[in-house]
């Protein structure tokens, strides 16, 4: 997995490729937590995400909620996989999915 | 005998002839009896003037003229056949009469004859019509008399006249003489009686042979053509075939018109069942035909089902009655390549199936000499179309396979796309081109996928998508995708029947308009067996992902095997050995349309199947725990947890 940090005003755009694993997961939390303090905003895109298990759920999560106080988490570009997934564990109407 | 309409008629007829009969003689009799009245009244007129005339000259007192007129009266009565004639001098008072004299004709009484004689006075015999007479003086006065004794006709006059031989003048007598002249009524009739009856019984026995000879003619004359009639219409079906003459016709009577209109209507009927007989044999042929070609057709199709290892192949194709020209086609050979198709021939009956059985003759030699599909298209157009009177075409899908590479390369010739059921309902509508058998010369374009283990290729002709219920509704492309996609990631049985039935259920009573033919090819997975031990640690969870991602099957359930394995094996490797070492054992079998895993650990008994979140329950604002376990058997199909021997076993089984 891979990201890639891009920042408009106070609004971080991560770009996260390939699976969200357990394996990988702790790799996208770090991430967050480096921009964290700066941050208002923060959008996942996640068009090149093919996978996600608990794991990656877990850290969306916890950005969601760290991100509530402020202008919250976005989630963009969902494929089809990944939404079914966040859809089972009924997240996706918790989380903000765009 | 009794049912004749003859028999019927006598009995009506005979008694009202009888009655007519002796209506007739009545009337006879009477008139007989009249005119004897008449003559009889006539005569006793006559003869009493005559006598009243003669009896001028009577002189009473002379005994000689007593006798002589006496004699005269006699020969009188039997001359003229009057019966009694005599001169009477009434005494009206004393209501007595003298007889003067008196003549007796034949049929006089004896009695009579020997009780009255000139000079005897009987007493009390004067009738009321001799004293009218009397009275009347003038003319004669006839008195018909019937009494016990006898029917009698008697004419009075009186004779008033005298002769005075003295003075040789006619004076007046001093009293006058009745004069009667009796017949016998009876006598007359009794004559005329015996004469009637006489006539009268050669008149009924003539008028009765008559009326039977009358009978007689008249039964020959009409029963016979009329039974003849009868027999012929009795005998009409059954004679046809000897052939059947005409009645004969006599004259232009009832009778002869009959005969003339039953021959007419033979002629009719003849006629009418000649055309029904050749309507039938035409459709007779007709249908001969029809089950002919319906029996090339089938004749020339492979089996309904075909399996080896790595492909199995269920095809069907179900005659409309009617209508002749779907085939389906398939052939493997020994590399393993598989060639599918399906065709659909444009016209009807035997010629149809003909065209159809060159069409596959054909495609059957194209695929041996390994033409691909869009040779083997355009070879078979040029073909077909060099001879093709009838101008049939027919729209053809040709495809082969080839395991190896997994590739399914394909041409069409202008027939409905097929579809392929993988993750997703792909509908393979390139390539497409003219129906084949009308233009020489036709390129066909080819284009190939790749196909997966478990992916299903399926072939159909238009019977299927424009089936009709009774409604004139259509089953639709679109009801058929939507029906081809149930099958995805799930168990894919026998799809052919299934979808052929769900068809059928659609159309209900109403007949199949069109054949239908499915051909289905599934790509059976390679079955697999592979095992692994491995240390509790979560970086040991790649090993198990390579074994999952190196599966040849469709990504989406590859990637939720991904996920169940994930979870399961993370949380076994977090709890299992409560932080000290231990081994996994991770076994994957494939097989059977299914993927199953085992995961096996020596760990604190604990299963991972009990206490599952519900998720309408779940705190998702606050909570974040269970979701793994939660995920992983939720998009298991199956899962069971046992400890045994010490080891906790949990297995998981997905369909692929």
């Amino acid at each position: 997995m891979t990201t890639e940090v891009k920042k408009a005003n106070g609004a971080y755009t991560i770009k996260i490729s390939g699976g969200i694993d357990t394996l990988t997961a702790p790799e996208l939390e770090q991430t967050f937590k480096e921009i964290e303090p700066q941050a208002d905003k923060v959008i996942f895109d996640m068009k090149e995400v093919d996978y996600i298990s608990s794991a990656g759920i877990r850290v969306l999560v916890y950005v969601h909620r760290a991100m509530s106080s402020k202008d919250g988490l976005v989630l963009r570009g969902l494929n089809k996989n990944v939404s079914t997934i966040i859809s089972l564990t009924g997240f996706d109407k918790v989380l903000t999915i765009e | 005998m009794r049912k004749s309409i003859f028999f019927k008629l006598a009995l009506i007829l005979i008694p009202v002839v009888l009655v007519c009969e002796l209506v007739q003689l009545y009337i006879s009799y009477r008139t007989i009896y009249d005119s004897n009245l008449k003559t009889v009244s006539k005569l006793t007129e006559s003869t009493s003037l005559t006598v009243s005339e003669m009896f001028r000259y009577f002189d009473e007192d002379s005994e000689n003229d007593q006798y002589e007129y006496g004699l005269e009266l006699s020969r009188m009565c039997e001359t003229w056949g009057v019966t009694y004639i005599y001169a009477l001098d009434v005494d009206i008072d004393k209501r007595s009469e003298k007889y003067l004299a008196i003549g007796f004709g034949e049929d006089a009484a004896e009695i009579v004859k020997k009780s009255r004689y000139a000079g005897v006075v009987v007493q009390g015999t004067v009738s009321d019509a001799q004293i009218q007479a009397y009275r009347n003086k003038e003319n004669s006065f006839i008195v018909h008399e019937k009494t016990e004794l006898d029917d009698t006709i008697t004419c009075y006059s009186i004779s008033k006249d005298k002769y005075d031989y003295t003075n040789y003048k006619i004076v007046k007598r001093d009293k006058p003489i009745l004069i009667g002249a009796e017949v016998s009524f009876s006598a007359v009739m009794k004559e005329s009686r015996q004469r009637f009856f006489s006539t009268a019984t050669y008149d009924l026995i003539f008028t009765f042979m008559l009326t039977l000879a009358i009978f007689i003619v008249f039964y020959l004359r009409v029963n016979g053509p009329v039974r003849r009639i009868s027999s012929r219409m009795k005998n009409f079906v059954s004679d046809r075939d000897k052939g059947v003459e005409k009645l004969k016709v006599r004259g232009n009577d009832e009778l002869a018109e009959m005969s003339r209109s039953f021959n007419l209507m033979t002629e009719e009927i003849n006629s009418y069942i000649t055309s029904i007989d050749s309507l039938n044999k035409e459709k007779h042929t007709q249908e001969a035909e029809l089950d002919i070609a319906r029996n090339i057709q089938t004749g020339l199709l492979k089996p309904g089902s075909y399996e080896n290892g790595s492909v199995s192949i269920n095809a069907c194709m179900h005659a409309a009655k009617n209508v002749g020209g779907d085939l389906y086609d398939y052939q493997v050979f020994d590399d393993g390549r598989v060639f599918i198709c399906v065709a659909d021939v444009s016209g009807k009956g035997i010629s149809a199936a003909l065209f159809m059985s060159r069409a596959i003759t054909l495609l059957h030699q194209y695929a041996l000499h390994d033409y691909s599909p869009s040779r083997m298209l355009r070879e078979y157009n040029n073909t077909l179309a060099e001879q093709n009177p009838n101008g049939m075409f027919i729209t053809t899908f040709a495809a082969v396979y080839d395991p190896k590479t997994h590739q399914l390369t394909y041409s069409n010739a202008g027939h409905n796309h097929p579809y392929v059921i993988a993750d997703k309902l792909i509908e393979l509508d390139g390539a497409l081109g003219v129906a084949a058998g009308i233009f020489e010369g036709m390129e066909y374009e080819q284009e190939t996928i790749t196909l997966h283990p478990g992916d299903v290729v399926f072939l159909y002709t238009d019977g299927v998508n424009e089936a009709e219920n009774s409604n004139g509704e259509m089953y639709g492309t679109e009801a058929l995708e939507n029906e081809l996609r149930k099958y995805i990631g799930a168990a894919k049985g026998n799809i052919s029947d299934e979808v052929l039935s769900t068809v059928r259920e659609f159309s209900g009573h109403a007949d199949q308009s069109d054949d239908i033919t499915i051909l289905t090819l599934k790509l059976e997975q390679a079955s697999l067996h592979d095992e692994i031990t491995v240390k509790n640690r979560a970086e040991n969870l790649k090993i198990v992902i390579e074994k999952i991602n190196a599966l040849d099957i469709n990504e989406e359930t590859k990637a939720q095997l991904l996920l169940i394995a994930e979870e399961l094996f993370v949380n076994i490797c977090s709890y299992a050995y409560k932080g000290k070492d231990g081994d996994i054992t991770f076994v994957l079998d494939i097989g059977n349309d299914q993927a199953s895993m085992i995961f096996t650990d020596e760990g604190e008994p604990f299963d991972p199947t009990a206490d599952l979140i519900d998720i309408e329950e779940y705190d998702h604002e606050n909570s974040i725990g269970g979701l793994g376990r939660f995920l992983a058997f939720e998009l298991a199909d199956e899962y069971s947890y046992a400890y045994e021997n010490g080891k906790n076993t949990l297995k998981i089984i997905k369909k692929i």
